[in-house]
């Protein structure tokens, strides 16, 4: 069909193990053996998988740190120009409704900067709630709903009670190998997905 | 002496119970905490849902009657311009706030007892600030204009709003207070929707809790990101909660009107907040954990918990109140102590004498560790609270305004049937939420209780190993 050459398909070999140490021991053993696509799943957070996996520090909080910057700052000029600036842009139909309006109320300071602090406080924290939840999924992958793990049926248990270990190969001889490892590990209910196969 | 020998010295009385109750392991907690989502609801939930359902019906005629004829269907008058819809308003949201205390200062403070009772309490917050926001949204006549007098949306007028008035204030808190409440929600229940999504026998149920699951797969690199967002949106809704009631209690503190404009209103409405949200979270969890079979994850811990925190902030209500009589005697003026004497002897005076009774005298009953321990005791003291904090606000609202400065502009206010009918209506809207919610979606944050059990478990294998070993 196509003329380019596919790529080779990825094989994902999957095991599970009953207890959240076990399976941090294996991936400790693997590691060291020099394996590095891996992966760990479990229904809850487990205490020192990242050690074990030697993840880096999550991203999530510079996003949030950014998006708050740009929040309040974003409040306070929308306060500023909209009520102390009569400053105005090119005339026209839309563009000349973006006009900054000095409002005189009773003749009070236009710009009364501690006036300001209630709005610009809460546009930060909405910002920073966007930022983190948007950054979260974004940095996950999510929402992605199709994903070789869900092929595995036994894997459903990921969710509920067992922690899951994946490994990933692009080599088709390393399969067989990888498989007997896992189960010299203690890993049960092996199984392997061909990623990409019917391309 | 190892930890262990000391822990098993303490007498058996002064032991702190468990969190969680029974052996349980993680495939027991799944089933019982999912289980009420699979069962059959039975008849009681069709039933409460058929009581809430006619209410919230009621509300949806109510509103429909009102945007036709106009606010005039209210008993608002001159002088009180302000009356049900601002109390309900501030009432409903403060009923919020215990949820997003819940579920974020005592997360910051790792309070493990938050964990069975935060979705829950999340979730009422949600219900309550939509209740909330439907009063200011209604209050200002024509809501289809209302977007442009409150947010600063470009129009051919070249009008904005005015940014120095704390009613605009509002509109940015309470916005802010409900989407970051809803997405704290939510990121809490992607790793639960993966559970139900996985758990399910039907094939409908997994695709509708796959898609809200977003694919979730529990990877470790899922949780390290999930676990830093979870943290920083509990960061940031901790200021924002105190946040919201401060700039709700400005709607009243910068006017001038005796009895509106004092100082303490700020910590006073926030303390009020957590006070009526904890009554309202009891009101409705002791029920709940009846039904639906959730003792063993909800203790008597929790709820006496929960007796001590409404013991605790009635009083600080109760200093609010001291404060304010204290300001209004001690200010010298006329009309602040004019104000004062209204509130004992006035026209309403029966409510301030029922709001004292409710907020001050009642949950003096949570001093005694029996009392806290009976549910019907319990549940009777919340739901008064619950009164006396409504009462809270319409003394504040009402007899502020019913009496001010100049006598010829004195009057009365007395509620319509609208006025009625449209605060059990949100009470009908926030039950029908709250049902649909135990329905379909797990009440307790499992994922959170399964990393209690095993830091728990953890936590005991060290000390037995402690115990042997011989070390601290």
């Amino acid at each position: 069909m196509s003329a380019f050459k596919p790529s080779p398909p990825t094989h994902w070999i999957l095991g599970s193990f009953k207890k959240a140490d076990r399976c941090l021991a294996a991936i400790r053993a693997l590691r060291s053996a020099g394996e590095n696509d891996l992966d760990m799943y479990s229904a809850y957070p487990v205490h020192g998988a990242e050690e074990a996996l030697g993840l880096k520090k999550s991203k999530v909080p510079l996003i949030v740190l950014c998006c708050a910057i740009f929040g309040a700052s974003n409040g306070y000029f929308i306060q500023t120009y909209t009520n102390a600036t009569s400053f105005s842009f090119l005339s026209g139909p839309w563009l000349g409704s973006l006009r900054g309006y000095l409002l005189n109320v009773g003749g009070r300071d236009a710009h009364a900067w501690a006036l300001n602090i209630p709005i610009t406080f809460e546009l930060g924290v909405l910002l920073s709630a966007f930022g983190a939840v948007l950054g979260m999924l974004i940095l996950n992958g999510l929402p992605r709903l199709h994903h070789p793990v869900f092929e595995v049926e036994a894997f459903r248990s990921a969710q509920i009670d067992r922690y899951w270990i994946s490994v990933t190969t692009k080599d088709e001889d390393k399969r067989e190998p990888l498989r007997a490892k896992l189960a010299e590990l203690g890993a049960e209910e092996i199984s392997m997905v061909e990623e990409g196969a019917d391309e | 002496m190892s930890a262990a020998t000391a822990h098993s010295e303490v007498p058996e009385h002064l032991r702190e119970p468990p969190l969680i109750e029974g052996p349980q392991s993680d495939r027991t907690l799944t089933d019982s905490i999912l289980h009420p989502v699979w069962r059959d609801p039975g008849r009681g939930w069709w039933m409460a849902l058929a009581v809430t359902s006619s209410f919230l019906g009621i509300l949806t005629l109510c509103i429909a009657y009102l945007l036709l004829t106009g606010v005039g269907v209210w008993g608002n008058n001159s002088p009180v311009y302000w009356a049900f819809d601002i109390i309900n308003f501030v009432w409903w949201v403060g009923i919020g706030h215990a949820g997003t205390l819940i579920s974020a200062i005592l997360l910051l403070f790792q309070q493990g007892w938050r964990t069975s009772i935060n979705r829950f309490a999340e979730a009422m917050t949600l219900f309550a600030v939509i209740c909330a926001a439907i009063f200011p949204g209604l209050h200002t006549g024509r809501p289809w204009f209302a977007a442009y007098w409150l947010v600063p949306i470009p129009n051919t007028m070249q009008m904005w709003p005015n940014f120095k008035s704390p009613l605009v204030w509002d509109v940015f808190a309470i916005g802010t207070y409900f989407t970051v409440s809803l997405l704290f929600w939510y990121v809490g229940l992607i790793p639960d929707l993966a559970t139900l999504r996985d758990a399910s026998v039907s094939r409908t149920r997994r695709f509708v809790y796959g898609v809200f699951a977003l694919g979730w797969r529990g990877s470790a690199r899922h949780w390290n990101n999930w676990k830093w967002a979870y943290m920083l949106l509990a960061g940031i809704s901790t200021p924002l909660v105190l946040s919201v009631h401060t700039i709700v209690s400005f709607d009243f503190a910068t006017s001038i009107l005796p009895g509106w404009h004092t100082t303490i209103f700020p910590p006073y409405f926030v303390a009020g907040a957590v006070f009526s949200g904890f009554a309202m979270v009891l009101s409705l969890l002791i029920p709940a954990r009846q039904f639906m079979g959730l003792k063993h994850v909800v203790t008597m811990r929790h709820i006496e918990n929960m007796c001590k925190v409404i013991l605790a902030t009635g009083w600080m209500v109760t200093f609010g109140y001291a404060c304010e009589m204290f300001a209004d005697w001690y200010s010298g003026s006329v009309f602040e102590i004019g104000q004062l004497l209204t509130r004992f002897l006035g026209p309403y005076r029966y409510f301030f004498w029922m709001l004292l009774f409710c907020n001050c005298v009642v949950p003096q009953i949570f001093w005694f560790r029996s009392m806290r321990r009976n549910l019907a005791v319990v549940w009777i003291v919340a739901a008064l609270v619950n009164v006396g904090m409504w009462l809270e606000r319409f003394v504040i609202v009402v007899i502020s305004l019913h009496q001010d400065f100049i006598p010829a502009s004195w009057g009365m206010y007395y509620p319509t049937m609208i006025d009625i009918g449209m605060l059990l209506g949100t009470m009908g809207l926030f039950g029908t939420a709250f049902l649909l919610f135990l329905k379909f979606v797990p009440a307790v944050a499992l994922a959170e209780v399964k990393e209690l059990r095993y830091e728990t478990e953890l936590h005991e294998q060290q000390h037995a190993h402690e115990a042997v070993t011989g070390a601290h």
